[in-house]
């Protein structure tokens, strides 16, 4: 399957590009008062209601300011990714759409279904999915509909 | 019979589903069998069998009996299933058709002879030999005992074969033989039945059409952002010169977008009529007698309201009729009639659709409630005293409260309220409770009609946009440094006195809980500086919302926020605003919960007011909020704020003219501008503007927009209005608004003179004979207004400023007077004491009296009514409160 890379630091990360809607820079956030800081606010996506989450305090790390190189994953919903999804992989993001705001993006990488590695047991992290070996680096597979429903991971907005 | 009616037209669709249901069925078992499928069959045979006997149409209940029969041994294995079962199934549904379709229901139509070819099958198969041969026997053996004219059958045995052979000729014939039908007696009644089926469908298929709701969704979801795209264009456009296509079109997208919104709109009556049955059912389980009371069934709600509905409302009329309505020994004995009373009532307020459930039962025990809230911690002890009766009622609506001391199969299990109330609160609404011991209980409900597109204000908060819906915004107020009245502390809590009631004022950082550096610097200045804030409620809560600035209103389609935000309940959600940004919905409801706000009880807030401040209310009472603007330079006009709808700024070039009148769109809608010096002897206004305003009165049938060339301010003053100078007929008076001599304008009469034909002075017929009229008002400028009204058609008119002075005059001359007009809320003694004192009196009691008042609602109509009132009208309505005077004063 092919997957979209990109940066978060100096972490590769990747999701599987079937569940992207688009990628784009540039929005416009509208704050959402009252909201835990993780949410860079809304955006309107053509006349969609789109929720940005902040890559960077999703991890809890540093916040991911926009810049030239920051941009937005935007993913499906739920239904949307029904309508192209195949028998083979089952996949999921969230109800709504939902878009995440990392710190630059990278090139698009196949990634056969042998090659993917479970995550090694000390650096487990709930939205870690794979890991994919690279040349001399792994790429972290994320877990979209983790990430996007982080208000189920408990500790992650308070 | 109005009740059978309905749930019959209701039993009428059912059956049309059914049948529908059943004729997919037969297609899919012509397919491939399975028991499935017969289930499905007999489940749908079983209701028109059960429905039909139910309403006497004999022939429906007839065939689907034997219908149903068949379908019953097939199911329990008793029949094996076969290929020649198709068609006389098919038979007997189109004929089954034919009867819904009919206007007898076939109860004058021969199906002996599909109910032995049904019967047959059975029979026949049963034997486990040819089904065909068998018939001819058959026939003799079971003649017809259905039919009621047994004889035409007897010598027809109808087989498989020969039934298609039968359709095939009905087929090739043509039309005149479907028509010829109805009289001749042919052969094979079932396919012809079939055939006049069709004829009879393509007529009744303009009226209506089934539409799948997702589409209807759809539909509804793509208008809303057509609205939007509108709105943008509009925004985007509003510079050019020639905008005529735009605005055309934007004209038809407003209509579409009524349209649409109307279809899914549906009279709240099916559901109301269904809890007839209910209160029934409900009156025989409890041995008590009920009577339901209903009205307002043509109010209609968005679809997916009402089907919400049904539920909670079951809900509350079941405790209506469990805990509210006392066995009738015990009413009887403490003096009520016998029989308990539930109302149900549905209609529309301000936008919005209220439903009311009532009852006149023992009420709620305030005490029992709070103890028991007590006992599950859900308040303290010194909470509980200081709550009034109703709020402490309100108590059930907390999940895990219920009073009832007996668990019945009805009620009191303990859950129900609060699932109750949080499904009227997903719906937009909100839930309201007034009750009094011994004497019952009232539900109130408030609901949106529709929930996605939504006229709303837009608000700037601390830098951000916010739209408020104007269903939950009741007003806006701009408290100056130099008002009386401020917003106050105590402790900590910010509040203002409204009209005698405290509500609290809340700011955007105490719903979020978050602060923003630019509030801090404001903050400081904020005590010299003039405060804005929103009157928000949701059901009977208000409370103060700080604003910074206002920006205009907009139509709006509201997004559900994503789950990842759907905790922070005090946003209904986001909408995107003309100009593409988005903003946020506040909820009213949102908030009130969020921040537990609950309004104490009208009592203790009355109390907390008098011990306060009394004079202040009194002075109060007295004083009239006034909009104040300017036409030409130097004049400075007012009218009553109660009669403006709504003020807008304009630029000079959104003007159309159209043969010398001069004409604005607002939203879509072409309004009439009117400029005052055609109509008062003002000066013109200044030639130099690029941009005014527009005040659009809130009058009936009268929608035009007056032009202003600055709006002053909105002052909250005691009105010492004086006479005009001048013969003017659109100006009441003269008065003083921060040192400048003011206009007072008459909004009525400038509609009298703008249309004539549409606002007729109303003329009395002849001087009355009866003119001696006491006009009972303690608001200055409402008195005068009404005194001006009933002299300008020939009344004599005394005045009084409150109910004691009112009654002072007429023990004084007790037969001078012929009729007692009467405000409502007054100091000293209000016009519910006073109408009760005046119809206890002996000397009194027939003195007509009318209540003039400023609430619109249908509710505080009853309530005078109930109290003595003879009659009721509206004091902002001209020709409403003459109407009013003289049914009693000529008539009779």
């Amino acid at each position: 399957m092919l997957y979209s890379t990109f940066y978060l630091g100096d972490t590769q990360m990747a999701v599987p590009i079937p569940c992207i809607l688009e990628i784009g820079r540039s929005f416009k956030f509208h704050p959402v008062r009252g909201a835990p800081e993780v949410i860079d606010g809304i955006i309107n996506l053509r006349g969609k209601v789109v929720t940005i989450v902040n890559l960077g305090l999703a991890f809890e790390e540093i916040k991911i300011e926009p810049s030239d190189e920051s941009r937005i994953l935007i993913f499906k919903n739920n239904s949307e990714l029904n309508e192209v999804a195949d028998s083979e992989t089952v996949m999921e993001t969230a109800p709504d759409n939902i878009g995440i705001h990392v710190d630059r993006i990278s090139d698009v990488i196949r990634v056969e279904s042998e090659e993917l590695q479970a995550v090694p047991s000390n650096m487990v992290h709930p939205f870690y999915k794979h890991v994919v070996r690279r040349g001399d680096s792994f790429i972290i597979i994320l877990e979209p509909s983790k990430i996007l429903n982080l208000h189920e991971t408990p500790d992650h907005l308070s | 019979m109005n009740l059978d009616d309905e749930v019959f037209k209701n039993f009428l669709v059912e059956m049309g589903e059914k049948l529908e249901e059943l004729e997919n069925g037969l297609a899919e078992l012509e397919e491939g069998f399975s028991e499935d499928l017969i289930n499905k069959l007999f489940r749908a045979v079983h209701t028109i069998k059960g429905g039909g006997g139910f309403f006497g149409l004999t022939k429906v209940s007839e065939l689907s009996h034997v219908f149903e029969d068949v379908l019953m041994n097939v199911r329990e294995g008793k029949l094996s299933f076969g290929d020649h079962m198709i068609s006389p199934f098919y038979s007997a549904c189109d004929a089954l058709k034919g009867m819904h379709e009919s206007d007898d229901f076939g109860n004058n139509q021969d199906i002996g002879q599909l109910c032995l070819e049904l019967k047959s099958l059975e029979t026949g198969l049963k034997k486990e030999e040819d089904p065909i041969s068998e018939l001819g026997d058959i026939t003799d053996v079971e003649p017809n005992p259905v039919s009621d004219q047994t004889s035409e059958d007897d010598g027809n045995p109808t087989t498989k074969t020969e039934l298609k052979k039968v359709t095939n000729k009905v087929e090739v014939e043509s039309e005149k033989v479907v028509l010829e039908e109805v009289e001749s007696k042919s052969k094979s009644p079932v396919t012809k039945l079939s055939k006049g089926n069709r004829a009879e469908k393509t007529v009744g298929q303009n009226e209506t059409i089934r539409v799948k709701v997702d589409l209807l969704n759809k539909l509804m979801e793509l208008t809303g952002e057509i609205v939007l795209g509108r709105n943008q264009l509009l925004r985007q456009f509003a510079d050019m010169e020639d905008k005529s296509n735009l605005v055309a079109m934007a004209h038809m997208i407003s209509d579409l977008q009524q349209l649409v919104l109307q279809t899914r709109m549906q009279p709240i009556g099916g559901t109301f009529t269904k809890f007839k049955r209910i209160v029934r059912d409900l009156a025989k389980q409890l041995d008590k007698p009920i009577n339901l009371e209903i009205k307002g069934e043509d109010t209609e709600l968005d679809r997916s309201i009402i089907e919400s509905l049904s539920d909670p409302l079951t809900h509350l009329i079941r405790n209506c009729a469990d805990h509210g309505l006392e066995d009738p020994s015990s009413r009887v004995s403490s003096g009520k009639d016998r029989v308990g009373t539930v109302w149900l009532q549905a209609r529309h307020e301000g936008g919005q659709v209220v439903i009311t459930v009532e009852d006149d039962g023992k009420g709620i025990d305030a005490e029992k409630v709070k103890a028991k809230a007590i006992a599950n911690n859900v308040i303290s002890q010194s909470e509980a005293d200081s709550m009034g009766e109703n709020e402490a009622a309100k108590l059930i609506f907390h999940p895990g409260l219920s009073t009832a001391e007996e668990v019945t199969s009805l009620s009191g299990r303990g859950v129900g309220m609060d699932v109750v109330k949080s499904t009227f609160e997903k719906l937009g609404g909100a839930i309201d409770l007034e009750t009094k011991l011994g004497s019952g209980t009232k539900i109130i409900i408030h609901l949106p009609t529709t929930l996605t597109i939504m006229s709303s204000l837009i608000v700037r908060i601390e830098g951000d946009r916010y739209a408020v819906p104007h269903s939950e915004l009741k007003e806006v107020i701009l408290v100056r440094p130099e008002d009386e009245i401020q917003i106050e502390e105590i402790r900590e809590r910010k509040v203002y006195r409204l009209r005698g009631n405290l509500i609290p004022i809340l700011s955007m950082e105490e719903i979020t809980s978050v602060s923003k550096d630019h509030m801090v610097d404001n903050e400081k200045k904020s005590d010299q500086k003039e405060i804005l804030f929103l009157v928000l409620h949701s059901g009977l809560n208000q409370f103060g919302l700080l604003i910074d600035s206002i920006d205009h209103t907009e139509e709006i389609v509201v997004k559900p926020l994503a789950q990842i935000l759907s905790s922070h309940t005090f946003y209904a959600g986001s909408s995107i605003l003309g100009d593409s940004d988005v903003a946020m919905v506040l909820s009213a409801n949102g908030i009130c919960q969020s921040h537990k706000l609950h309004i104490h009880d009208l009592e203790t807030s009355v109390q907390s007011t008098k011990s306060l401040a009394e004079m202040q209310i009194l002075d109060m009472q007295e004083k009239q909020d006034l909009l104040v603007f300017r036409y030409s330079k130097n004049e400075q006009l007012a009218i009553p704020l109660s009669l403006v709808f709504k003020v807008e700024q304009i630029e000079v070039k959104q003007i159309q003219k159209i043969s010398n009148n001069h004409f604005i769109n607002l939203e879509g809608k072409n309004i009439l501008l009117l400029y005052l010096d055609k109509y008062l002897s003002i000066e013109s206004l200044p030639d130099d503007l690029e941009t005014f305003y527009i005040i659009t009165p809130k009058i009936k049938d009268f929608e035009v927009g007056i032009v202003a060339s600055s709006i002053e301010e909105s002052v909250h003053t005691r009105l010492n209005l004086d006479s005009p100078p001048i013969n003017e007929n659109a100006i009441l008076g003269i008065t003083t608004i921060r040192e400048k001599i003011t206009f007072l304008v008459d909004l009525f009469s400038l509609a009298e003179q703008v249309s004539p034909e549409r606002f007729k002075r109303a003329e009395l017929e002849g001087k009355p004979e009866k003119d001696r009229l006491l006009v009972v008002e303690d608001t200055p400028f409402f008195r005068d207004l009404e005194k001006t009204y009933f002299e300008s058609v020939g009344f004599r008119v005394t005045l009084a400023n409150n109910g004691q002075e009112a009654l002072d005059l007429l023990l004084d001359r007790p037969n001078y007077y012929n009729l007692v007009v009467s405000d409502i809320v007054m100091p000293v003694m209000d016009g519910y004491e006073l109408v009760k004192t005046i119809k206890s009196s002996e000397k009194l009691e027939h003195m007509p009296v009318i209540a003039l008042t400023s609430f619109t609602e249908e509710e505080s109509r009853d309530k005078a009514l109930s109290a003595g009132f003879d009659g009721y009208a509206i004091k902002t309505n001209k020709e409403n409160i003459l109407r009013a005077v003289e049914h009693f004063l000529i008539e009779d």
